[in-house]
Formats: structure tokens, C-alpha cells, sequence
């Protein structure tokens, strides 16, 4: 992994896509210009919640759908129209989609077969592929007679036999139950790197897409809000959308009082304002929202400068870390992650005022 | 009492008095002259009602009839022709009106399609028989095609409902991935969409089959001298006078739909 995934080769861009479904009665528009740059042998993930666009914009890259606007190009090359079975992209599908009438080795070699490969060619590839996957003892089995989980490695087998330049995969581990798909989300990573085929993954489960992906692009009423790597999305959410989408977080309104070169101070209340590194973002309001993670704040005593003020609501026990949910001054609740360090513990009661203390590193001002 | 005993017991219709046997009589209704039909035809008498002890002989009498013979072998082949043929037409329909997307008029395509299965058969038959009669006055050519062309248009729906069943039952992300895996659409529908369709495609021919071989209306009025199928032929040899023979025949026909009905009803299952 010596190369940087953003001196990599484009494998997939999309340049500006709208997509609008028409019908009788209404046109909705499933994506509304986007646009995407997807890296050689990188593993990247649509993340939105469901009816967000995403699968549309896989369907787009498979060919399944055409663009109302806007270009889809496959290493340089326009295949905007280009039919699906022309682009050398393939689909695992959310319900594998296997064919009933065939055997597992059948299901494999299908695409092989149809690209004309020699059929010792073919049978020497799905040998391995399904070695790949792990299924070279149960190659005769009738697709009905295996497993949920067999059945999705023969979905994947029977994408990776050709060899695609890209891989597409639709919500595929979203029927497996949670033991399963954590043992295949593992398989994917792994079958990602000693392919080197570039992944296409999409979900709308973000702890999913957070520990698998290189990067990922979050989407919502199909738009890009973000693109970035798990820690960039998480730790810098540009969007209000993001920060609550993926992880937990608190927002807190503000006055901007002062902006110069290093720094931006915002006013939460008469008593307390934080000193924010300038440069993230470009303010052209007054009014700004913060994101906290409830993990980047720490409680103090009521007295301490600079602290948000207000009293301890709930606290709920959680083994590594306890819960506080702190009813501000200002009316708003704030939601506090402390971790319970051995000869450390901090312990506030139910109804004691306290101070909330912010790290001006991890606060995050949102794009309105 | 009576009302805690009431309460305990699940509510169902069927429970309301009456139904089941009503049902019961249904069957006696259906199947009490068919079993008649069968048992005489075992009669060794000429009497159609009278029995005079168990007999095979009908059987033989019907076999050993060349006009039966002939006949026979007529209504096999215009039922064979129509079938396969209305078969094949209905496959098409079904994938043409049911293998797109969602479009206006699709409700009254099916309509149109599924018409004939309502349409009084006296008024199919008249229609068909002044059609051919034109035809027959232009060209002369009075053949069998014409018997074959009428059984083709009235199977076409039968032979429609099956496969447009199976057809709205597949999923079609199945035809999705084919495409995905690089078949064309002749090769997905070679691969995936035909052999899928299959038990659909045999259940409809079946059904076409049974329906032209037990036409009696539409033939009676299309057919020229000389022929006649077997059902026709029956009711020809009832205006004369009844003999066990025709019980014979009749069972013998009923055998044969029966089994090609199961065949039909295990396909549609599978």
C-alpha cells in the first residue's frame, strides 16, 4: 500500500449525472448532479439511507439505467449508453440473483461462457475463483440446496470469474444475519486486496461502510454531501446530514464574534465561547452550528471558565464508557461519552451542575 | 355455557352450518354422471341404461370402427397443430406484453388478449365460419387449415394464462444478471428467460391441447363435409341412436384430459 489512493489511476468517474424517473403522474429525481471519482483497486462505498440514490447510481454504472444527464466514463472511455453486457463491470446482486436452473460451477462459469472464453480456460478459472470464495467442494450443488452465506459467495464467485475492471455490489451483505456478515465483511476486504479489483460497495449501514471502505461518498435526496476517507467523514463532517448520519453527535448554535487568520471564536452563551483553527471553512453568516462528537467533550465542575453550563439529565453505565446527557443552560441537551479508566473514574449524580469542556480541535463547523 | 363454549372455539366460516355440505353436493353434482358414463360403458348390453353385466367389448367395437379411427386421428392432428402453434404465439404475447416496463394500456392489452376465454363460443364460431366463408369463396381452397386456423385462435388465450402466470412470477433481476454477465439479450432470453419459462410453456401447450381436442361449437361450424373430429362425430352418432360405444369413447376422451390436466396442474406447481 505504498501508493497513495489519490495518485491512483480514475477507474470509474462520474461527471455530473441527473437522474429523473418520469411517470404519469410524477417525475422524482433520484440523483441530481453528481459527480464522483472512483480509484483503481479502491474500496469505496455509496453510503445514504435507503431511497437516497445510491443504488441508482449503481444501476448507472452497470448499465441497467441510462443518465438523463451527464457522463459515466470507465478508465477514460464514455460508456454513458453503452449496454450492460458490453461493460466490463459486474454486479453482485442484493439477493445474489443466482440462477435456480443451474448448478453453483454453472452459475460461475456463465459469464466466462458468454465472453467465448476456451473451456479449459473456463473450468481452470471458476476452479479458482470459487477457491477464492471457498466453495471448490460444493461446485455440483443445486444453488437452492446451500446457505445464505454459500449462496453469497457464489454471487461473488460468479461476479469476480470474469475478471471486471470494476465490482459492484449492491447491499450485498444486508441479508446475511450479524454473525455472518461480520465474517463477510472481513471476506470482501480480503478478496479485495488479492484481486485488485476496484470495489463499488453500497450500503446504509455506516459502521459497515466506516470499517470497510478507502473511502466513501455519503448521499442524501440524491446529492453528494461528502467524499473522504472513514476518519475524514467522521472527524470532519462538512454537513449537518453527515455528522448525525454517521456516528453520534452534538450541535450547538453559535455567534461568530471574531475571525481572523488562526482563529474563529464562536459565542455559545454570555459565558462561554471556544477559539476554533480558522481556515476550515469560509464564514459568510453570523450564525454558525458546531458538531461535537460525544466522545471529544469531557465534564468538569460547574466553575470552570469557558465551560458550557447545565445540569446532569441521565448517566447510563455502558462497561467502557458511561453516558451523561447534559441539559444545558440554553434549553438544548449535549450527550457526554466518558471512558471509565481504571482509578480514573469521574462520577456526576443525576441533577448536579456541571460544566461541559470542549476541545476546540475536535469541534466542527457545518456548512448551513 | 354455550357462549364460553363458543368462545373457545376459533372463529371460522367454515363453522356456519351448512357449508360443508353444500360442498359435498357440488361433487356428487360434478361427478355423479361422469362415473355413470364410465360404469356403462363396461355394460355388456346394447342398452345404455340398463345393465346386463361387466364387458370390454365397446372398447373393442369403438377400436375396431374405422370411422372412429379417422376421426380420431383427425382431432389428434388439428389438436396438435393448433396447440403447438397457438403455443408458440402465446409465448410471444406473454413476453411482449409482460417482459417491459409498466406502460398505458397494459390492463387492456391483457383484456384483449383474455377475451375470447368470455366471448359466447356460438358468436366466436360465426364469426369464424362468415370469415371463412369469404375466404372460401375467394381462393376455393376448402382444406383442413381452415379447422386448424379457428382451434389456433381459440387456444391462444388458454395457452396465454400459464405462461403470462409464470412469466409475472420470475424475478427479472435474474435476466438483469444475465445481462450484467455479459449475455446478450438473445442468449439471456436463450439461457435464462426460456428454460425458467418452461413448466409455464408446457402447461399452457397442454391445456391448448385438451381444449382443441373437446371443441365441439366452433368446429360443427367450421368444418366442411367430411371433417369431422371426434367430438363431432359423437354427436353425430348420438342424433342416431345411443349404443355403449359412445360411453366407450367418451371415457377413453376423458382419460386422456384428465391425464394431460394433471400434467398441467403438476407443472404450474413446480
Amino acid at each position: 500500500m505504498s501508493d497513495p489512493i489519490t495518485q491512483r489511476q480514475i477507474a470509474v468517474e462520474i461527471d455530473s449525472a441527473t437522474k429523473i424517473f418520469e411517470s404519469e403522474t410524477s417525475s422524482v429525481t433520484a440523483l441530481d448532479n453528481v459527480s464522483l471519482k472512483i480509484r483503481e483497486n479502491e474500496f469505496f462505498t455509496l453510503l445514504g439511507p435507503s431511497g437516497c440514490g445510491k443504488t441508482t447510481l449503481l444501476r448507472l454504472i452497470a448499465g441497467f439505467e441510462h443518465p438523463t444527464d451527464g457522463r459515466i466514463r470507465l478508465y477514460q472511455e464514455d460508456i454513458t449508453f453503452l449496454p450492460p453486457y458490453t461493460r466490463p463491470v459486474n454486479t453482485v446482486f442484493q439477493n445474489y440473483a443466482l440462477f435456480p436452473h443451474m448448478t453453483v460451477r454453472q452459475n460461475v462459469s456463465f459469464g466466462l461462457e458468454m465472453l467465448k472464453r476456451p473451456k479449459d480456460e473456463v473450468a481452470k478459472t471458476v476452479d479458482e475463483v470459487l477457491n477464492l470464495v471457498r466453495m471448490e467442494t460444493l461446485g455440483d450443488r443445486q444453488t437452492s440446496d446451500i446457505s445464505g452465506g454459500q449462496q453469497q459467495r457464489v454471487a461473488l464467485a460468479r461476479a469476480l470469474a470474469p475478471k471486471p475492471k470494476v465490482l459492484l455490489l449492491d447491499e450485498s451483505l444486508s441479508a446475511l444475519d450479524y454473525k455472518l456478515r461480520q465474517d463477510m465483511q472481513i471476506e470482501l476486504k480480503r478478496l479485495q486486496h488479492e484481486t485488485g479489483i476496484t470495489f463499488v460497495f453500497v450500503t446504509h449501514d455506516q459502521e459497515e461502510a466506516l470499517t470497510m471502505s478507502d473511502r466513501m461518498a455519503v448521499i442524501n435526496e440524491g446529492r453528494v454531501l461528502q467524499v473522504g476517507t472513514p476518519s475524514e467523514i467522521y472527524n470532519f463532517p462538512t454537513e449537518r446530514f453527515v455528522a448525525e448520519f454517521i456516528g453520534d453527535s452534538n450541535f450547538l448554535e453559535g455567534q461568530v464574534t471574531q475571525q481572523n487568520e488562526t482563529h474563529v471564536r464562536v459565542q455559545f452563551s454570555p459565558a462561554s465561547a471556544v477559539d476554533l483553527p480558522s481556515g476550515q471553512t469560509v464564514l459568510s453568516t453570523k450564525k454558525v452550528t458546531v458538531a461535537v462528537r460525544p466522545e471529544q467533550a469531557t465534564l468538569t465542575s460547574a466553575t470552570e471558565q469557558g465551560t458550557l453550563q447545565g445540569v446532569v439529565k441521565s448517566m447510563v453505565y455502558f462497561g467502557t464508557h458511561t453516558h451523561y446527557v447534559v441539559e444545558l443552560d440554553s434549553g438544548d441537551e449535549f450527550t457526554v461519552h466518558l471512558q471509565n479508566l481504571r482509578g480514573h473514574e469521574l462520577h456526576y449524580e443525576n441533577g448536579s451542575r456541571i460544566g461541559v469542556k470542549l476541545d476546540p480541535a475536535a469541534m466542527q463547523i457545518l456548512k448551513d | 355455557m354455550l357462549a364460553a363454549k363458543n368462545r373457545n372455539r376459533e372463529f371460522s366460516v367454515r363453522y356456519l352450518p351448512g357449508f360443508s355440505s353444500m360442498a359435498v353436493l357440488c361433487f356428487v353434482l360434478l361427478y355423479a354422471p361422469i362415473v355413470a358414463l364410465v360404469v356403462y360403458s363396461f355394460n355388456s348390453g346394447t342398452n345404455i341404461a340398463l345393465w346386463e353385466g361387466f364387458s370390454l367389448q365397446w372398447y373393442v367395437v369403438a377400436w375396431e370402427n374405422e370411422l372412429v379411427q379417422e376421426v380420431t386421428f383427425r382431432s389428434l392432428i388439428v389438436a396438435s397443430i393448433a396447440s403447438v402453434t397457438a403455443t408458440i404465439l402465446a409465448t410471444m404475447a406473454a413476453l411482449g406484453t409482460t417482459r417491459t416496463r409498466n406502460y398505458r394500456g397494459q390492463m387492456v392489452i391483457y383484456a384483449v388478449i383474455n377475451q375470447p376465454l368470455m366471448v359466447p363460443e356460438i358468436v366466436t364460431g360465426v364469426a369464424l365460419l362468415i370469415f371463412f366463408a369469404i375466404i372460401k369463396a375467394a381462393t376455393g381452397y376448402h382444406g383442413l387449415t381452415y379447422l386448424v386456423a379457428a382451434h389456433t385462435a381459440f387456444c391462444i388465450p388458454f395457452a396465454y394464462m400459464p405462461i403470462r402466470a409464470r412469466l409475472e412470477g420470475m424475478d427479472g433481476v435474474l435476466e438483469t444478471a444475465a445481462q450484467d454477465l455479459y449475455a446478450t439479450p438473445v442468449q439471456t432470453l436463450r439461457r435464462i428467460t426460456l428454460p425458467l419459462l418452461w413448466p409455464g410453456i408446457l402447461a399452457g401447450l397442454m391445456l391448448a391441447f385438451v381444449i382443441s381436442l373437446d371443441d365441439v361449437v366452433i368446429t360443427e361450424l367450421v368444418k366442411s363435409a367430411g371433417q369431422d373430429t371426434l367430438p363431432t362425430y359423437m354427436l353425430g352418432q348420438l342424433r342416431r341412436g345411443i349404443t355403449p360405444e359412445v360411453n366407450a369413447i367418451s371415457s377413453a376422451l376423458l382419460g386422456v384430459s384428465v391425464l394431460l390436466v394433471s400434467i398441467f396442474f403438476i407443472l404450474r406447481t413446480r
